[in-house]
């Protein structure tokens, strides 16, 4: 069975729904006693991965994976946005290590580590999202 | 820069849509607009994949000449 577009993005719109309820508490309860602050930070944290997960799956995926995928504009738009990406993420990285170290800052990994797959997922959607509309 | 085309000419004479010619190709439509539009050079089994479904040669759907800059 093939779903139109508009239907796998309502579905991507719902899975990254049901995704965001699921993982913010989880990600909220890495603080000993969360508040609401903690969860509504935890929630725009969590949001933006789930909803790039979901429609990476349900609306890229089943472009991405066609009989003949690899001649589709959006798989170059893809790697394109992917080797941009990887330029960000290494650079942003290694300035952050820097400054950190330089300044003897300590910074939990955990949080650290979120904020640079939700900095790098943000970073290749709109990489993506630019080639798109070229 | 993009290797000028005829596939609208092409598809237009056949009476397809975009979306019919990317069913035969077996890829996106927003491929077919892109190449349409001077946007995007097909891989090479997806340019023979389009002489096969114009029934012509590749020289025939792409115009290459010694002025077409390959850069």
């Amino acid at each position: 069975m093939t779903m139109t577009k508009q239907t796998r993005w309502l579905a991507a719109a719902g899975l990254g729904l049901a995704l965001t309820a699921a993982l913010t508490p989880l990600v909220a309860m890495s603080q000993p006693n969360p508040t609401a602050t903690d969860v509504m930070t935890a929630a725009m944290i969590t949001g933006p991965v789930a909803f790039a997960v979901s429609w990476l799956v349900l609306v890229a995926g089943p472009v991405l994976t066609r009989s003949y995928a690899e001649g589709n504009v959006e798989r170059t738009w893809l790697e394109r946005a992917l080797a941009g990406t990887a330029v960000d993420v290494l650079a942003g990285t290694a300035a952050a290590a820097l400054t950190l170290t330089s300044n003897d800052i300590h910074a939990p990994a955990g949080p650290a580590l979120t904020i640079v797959l939700a900095a790098g997922l943000a970073d290749l959607g709109l990489r993506y999202l630019r080639l798109r509309q070229a | 820069m993009p290797i000028p085309n005829r596939l609208t000419e092409l598809r237009q004479a056949r009476g397809w849509t975009q979306r019919e010619l990317a069913e035969r190709l077996g890829v996106s439509r927003q491929t077919v607009i892109s190449i349409e539009r001077h946007r995007f050079d097909p891989s090479l089994p997806l340019a023979f994949q389009l002489a096969k479904v114009f029934d012509c040669r590749i020289e025939d759907v792409f115009q290459v000449d010694d002025s077409t800059d390959l850069s």
